[in-house]
């Protein structure tokens, strides 16, 4: 009985003993426990993440950045980037049989807003008349070329362009030289010539290259090719970085060249922080610089890839917003939202803008080297571009009258007219530069009908093949066009016209004009990283996969609307 | 060694046309569509408004050439729009697309020409408006409609139009031409008044004063140096019409506004065609297109006094009267009457009111060269060459004081001397003049003072019309003006013979003032 109340009275020390050894060596090996576990992890996140310089984590500084290369999308997917196809005098006989067309890939847009179209564009060699035609589009180059200047006039033998017709000069050129219609000699002999004339020019106020030069002394002149300046236009510089950029990934060994040309311009004007894109005028009565923003829905984001390309982020400009639509024989037609009658500017809604998108640019984002011909990245542009051209085609199956619809120069006053699709609130508005409507021009402009012949394969464009494929003068190159209402030819001759037709063709032969760089680092990037130069005059960084242009859809038309 | 090859193979090369430079250019046809952009062609500066409401745009170049520049605005219910170059479209739609006036310039001129359907409307060499109808034929009719309603009018529309008839064709409507009682065309007059206005806009080089009054321009306060102050501020009636000599040296001259009476030029020879017999066109002649001479009193230089416009003035006035001179020698004399500022006849002034007109016409002159003298330095040449003493003293037949220094006959004989070698005036009207100097002789003075009073009458003929565009010179006229009216109310009307009466008539008849003529006269005067 003793013993156990002895034992009884013991037990609750004994109790109290043991918790506290049992806290304490809790408390002891937690403690030796975290230590370890300090030391261990700590010693893990050093071994782990490692900073390296120029590595992805580190946050190099502007000053060193020219070396990092422009991620693409072949970089970024893994996928396999495009390659430059032959000239055509050097593909084998069966070099389209096995080509890849996509003909089962379902139309719409895709998971990542890439768009594939109902049509497939034309694909193959050229067959004796459209060799033909080729020749001839390329004898204006070879008639309308000033020798002193290496120059190329905009409009027969009147020594005046603009850097979007010595754009259209160089598709002509490289045109010329893919199909086989020169040689290297001549090729290397115009363009070097070109690009140093280029490089000479007189900037328009020491910034970028004025709107009009005179071709026979590469001078800086007014719209009356008098010694003067006007001003610099954002979208024909933008259609002169796609070419530079096309004959930099085309032919590496004009890149230094190339790239000392656009190291002299001064880019801090021509796309703000927003990246909408502006052009400069002369203000009459102060003589002062005025910047306004230019281009509208179509040309702007045509040129705002061709900034893009070079490295420039024109986020806005490449935004369809603000955007309205106008239902044109079923299809909503889409235009520009901004009211000319506030903004001064109009809308006009034009093939050619589309045409160059898909010719040149495949309707591909910039960024993107590796997607298949059939896959339009920038899915939006190709899907709008659809409707661009089933508009004009449900045009001539509801009133038979043959569409293909364009800017283009007529002969004798007013000169030039947009004929559109959509202006200033009117379907197919025919007007000129001032507004006046001008029906009696209206016509089926050679580059459009052939533009569209070379990315819709279709019987409609079958049918503008044929009238517009003989439309030439063996002296002076393609014809601008056939007026709608029978009075025949458009006898003018311009180098947009005929670049344009020959890249259409080119198109036929070898796609997409524009070929991924299959180079490292470029002069563009890295030049002038010493100086403030590059700050000042804000040349871009290498683009990164953040400062790709996003890749946006829009509703598609489900039904005819009417 | 190898350069000098090099050298002596390109020399080859170049002789032998094988330097593929050279051979680059095609012998085509030159294609000068571009051409028609140079900077020669602009005659309009489209940022001078045409109407009140009118702005200068941009026009959307994408190629390397065209106007830069149009003007766009609505006038009298009709849009339009120009280029530099004068082309424009007149239209009652904003699109300018139906119902449209086109204007077309010849390049390099100002000579333009509106077009709508088969009508044609264009300024004569003599500023006048003319029309022409494609289809009209001899023996057609024509009429202006509107609505239900038409009115015949007379054939000669297809002559130069006189006020009325640019009036009525102005007020709308269409005009149809009808054959045998058959309809050949029929042209909307929608737009006409604002397109004939433009086409004298153009003629006058952008000039408001020969818009029609109650144009709507700008006012010329806020407008800056688009208008021109002097001449659009002027309390006095805008300039209308001008004497004919001045417009031989102009392209195309400056048309008077519609709403001023037309001055008709008696010796006109009908013109050829579709005019009936009896019906003498009345004929507009053409203005002159002066610059701004002086803005006001105490104005800044540059604005003070334009010695160039000064001479062009009394050169002007002279040639009128070698001209009226040559045109009225050998025509018989006719029978005229004076008409006063509201249109009723009045009788010729007395010698006594020409004495006071002609100290209030030396007056103007001395205003003239003390004005003359304080434009500066720069002026002094074109100033001595305007007004030379000599001429002055003839001019105005004796006005000049400073004959004291001569004898009498001395400065009679230097004045008649004056009047035949230089103004081409015959002997008898010389002497004339020279009658009519207050300082002749007494015997002489009374016949004379019909002449002199001619001059002045011719001055204050032409005052609501134009030639002085300046508030200075405005004002002296208001003043002589007002001495006239005042002198005739005081003068004694016998004094004036019948034979006086017919030299004064003679002179003026030649001269081509048509409202000196009753309008109830026959019209026997005219001259060949």
């Amino acid at each position: 009985m003793k013993s156990a109340v002895g034992s009884g009275k013991r037990a609750p020390l004994l109790g109290v003993l043991m918790f506290c050894a049992v806290v304490l060596g809790i408390s002891g090996t937690s403690y030796a426990v975290g230590i370890t576990a300090r030391r261990v992890f700590l010693a893990q996140e050093e071994e782990i993440i490692p900073i390296i310089a120029g590595g992805a984590l580190d946050e190099i500084p502007a000053l060193m950045r020219g070396n990092l290369p422009s991620v693409t999308s072949s970089m970024v997917l893994e996928e396999r980037r495009r390659e430059k196809p032959p000239r055509m005098c050097e593909m084998s006989a069966d070099f389209f049989d096995d080509m890849p067309r996509g003909a089962n890939v379902p139309q719409g847009y895709d998971k990542h807003n890439a768009y594939v179209r109902k049509y497939r564009s034309r694909r193959g060699f050229l067959n004796e008349r459209e060799l033909r035609a080729a020749q001839v589009a390329w004898h204006y180059f070879e008639q309308f070329t000033q020798e002193s200047t290496g120059l190329a006039n905009s409009v027969g033998n009147y020594p005046s362009t603009t850097l979007w017709d010595t754009a259209s000069y160089m598709a002509g050129l490289v045109s010329a030289y893919e199909l086989c219609l020169i040689e290297k000699p001549e090729f290397d002999r115009r363009i070097t010539q070109l690009l140093t004339t280029i490089k000479g020019l007189d900037l328009f106020r020491k910034e970028l290259p004025n709107k009009v030069y005179h071709t026979q002394t590469g001078a800086k002149v007014d719209y009356t090719n008098k010694p003067g300046e006007i001003g610099f236009s954002a979208l024909d510089i933008g259609r002169f970085l796609v070419w530079m950029r096309i004959y930099k990934n085309r032919y590496p060994y004009l890149a230094n060249t190339i790239d000392s040309v656009l190291l002299k311009w001064d880019f801090r004007n021509v796309i703000d922080d927003e990246g909408l894109m502006f052009g400069a005028y002369v203000d009459k009565e102060t003589d002062e610089t005025v910047y306004a923003q230019e281009g509208r829905l179509g040309y702007e984001e045509y040129a705002a890839k061709g900034f893009a390309l070079w490295g420039f982020r024109p986020r806005l400009a490449h935004r369809a917003e603000p955007f309205l639509t106008a239902s044109i024989f079923g299809i909503q037609v889409p235009y520009d939202g901004r009211d000319p009658r506030i903004f001064h500017s109009q809308n006009y809604v034009v093939t050619e803008s589309y045409l160059q998108d898909g010719l040149e640019l495949g309707f591909d984002m910039p960024h993107d080297d590796s997607s298949p011909e059939w896959v339009h990245t920038d899915g939006w542009r190709a899907e709008f571009a659809d409707r661009i051209y089933q508009v004009q085609e449900n045009r001539w199956r509801q009133t038979g009258f043959m569409t293909a619809r364009s800017e283009h120069n007529v002969k004798g006053p007013p000169y030039f007219t947009y004929d559109t699709i959509f202006s200033d609130g009117y379907p197919w508005n025919t007007v000129t530069p001032r507004g006046d409507y001008v029906p009696d021009h209206a016509a089926v402009a050679g580059k459009a009908a052939l533009g569209l012949w070379a990315l819709w394969e279709t019987d409609y464009t079958d049918v503008l093949y044929e009238a517009m494929i003989e439309l030439y003068d063996p002296e002076n190159g393609m014809y601008e066009g056939l007026y709608e209402r029978g009075q025949g030819r458009v006898s003018i001759f311009t180098a947009n016209n005929n670049g344009i037709i020959l890249t259409a063709l080119l198109h036929k032969v070898q796609g997409t004009i524009l070929t991924p760089y299959t180079g490292d680092t470029e002069v563009w990037y890295t030049a002038f990283r010493d100086q403030d130069i590059r700050l000042l005059r804000k040349y871009p960084d290498p683009p990164q996969k953040d400062d790709w242009l996003p890749a946006l859809r829009h509703s598609v038309q489900e039904k005819a609307d009417f | 060694m190898r350069h000098i090859m090099q050298t002596l193979f390109l020399s080859m090369a170049v002789l032998t046309g094988g330097w593929a430079p050279a051979t680059g250019q095609p012998a085509i046809a030159q294609d000068r569509s571009a051409e028609a952009f140079a900077s020669e062609n602009a005659i309009l500066d489209t940022a001078i408004p045409f109407a009140i409401g009118a702005r200068e745009a941009r026009q959307a170049l994408r190629g390397a050439f065209g106007w830069p520049s149009f003007q766009e605005g609505l006038v009298e219910g009709v849009y339009f729009r120009f280029d530099p170059d004068g082309y424009a479209r007149f239209a009652p739609t904003p699109r300018l697309d139906v119902d449209v006036f086109e204007v077309i310039c010849r390049p390099r001129t100002y000579a333009c020409a509106a077009r709508k359907d088969g009508l044609e409307v264009f300024l004569t060499d003599r500023g006048q408006l003319q029309m022409r109808l494609e289809n009209a034929l001899a023996g057609d009719m024509f009429f202006v409609s509107e609505g239900v309603s038409e009115i015949q009018v007379p054939e000669r529309i297809l002559q130069p139009l006189d006020v009325q008839l640019e009036l009525l064709l102005g007020a709308g409507g269409e005009l149809s031409t009808r054959r045998g009682g058959t309809e050949v065309s029929r042209v909307s007059l929608k737009g006409f008044s604002a397109v004939t206005a433009y086409l004298r806009w153009i003629a006058a080089r952008q000039d408001y004063v020969v818009l029609p009054r109650g144009w709507p321009v700008p006012n010329a306060e806020t407008a800056g140096g688009m208008t021109k102050p002097a001449a659009w501020n002027s309390p006095m009636p805008q300039p209308q019409v001008v004497a004919p000599g001045y417009g031989a040296s102009m392209t195309s001259g400056i048309a008077p506004p519609t709403s001023a009476a037309p001055l008709t030029y008696p010796g006109q020879a009908p013109q050829a065609g579709l005019v009936p017999g009896g019906a003498m066109p009345s004929v507009q002649v053409q203005p002159l297109a002066i610059q701004p001479v002086l803005s006001a009193y105490g104005a800044a230089p540059s604005d003070v006094l334009d010695a160039e416009t000064l001479r062009r003035e009394l050169s002007g006035l002279k040639d009128l009267i070698v001209e009226a001179q040559g045109n009225g020698t050998g025509a018989s004399p006719a029978p005229t009457a004076w008409r006063t500022a509201d249109g009723a006849f009045a009788e010729p002034p007395t010698s006594m009111d020409l004495a006071l007109l002609l100290e209030t016409l030396e007056r103007l002159q001395a205003q003239v060269a003390h004005l003359q003298s304080e434009g500066g330095a720069g002026f002094e040449p074109a100033v001595e060459t305007a007004l030379d003493p000599q001429g002055s003293q003839g001019y105005v037949a004796g006005g000049r004081l400073d004959g004291a220094r001569l004898s009498a006959q001395d400065q009679t004989g230097e004045r008649l001397a004056y009047l035949v070698k230089q103004l081409g005036f015959d002997a008898q009207t010389a002497v004339a003049i020279l009658q009519a100097s207050p300082d002749a002789a007494p015997g002489v003075q009374q016949s004379g003072a019909v002449l002199g009073g001619a001059l002045v009458s011719e001055i204050s003929m032409q005052q609501p019309g134009v030639l002085y565009e300046n508030a200075m010179v405005d004002q002296i006229l208001a003043e002589l003006e007002a001495e006239m009216v005042s002198a005739e109310a005081q003068a004694p009307r016998q004094e004036v013979s019948r034979e006086e009466y017919q030299l004064l008539s003679r002179y003026f008849v030649s001269v081509g003032l048509p409202t000196l003529l009753p309008e109830s006269q026959p019209r026997h005067a005219q001259q060949p």
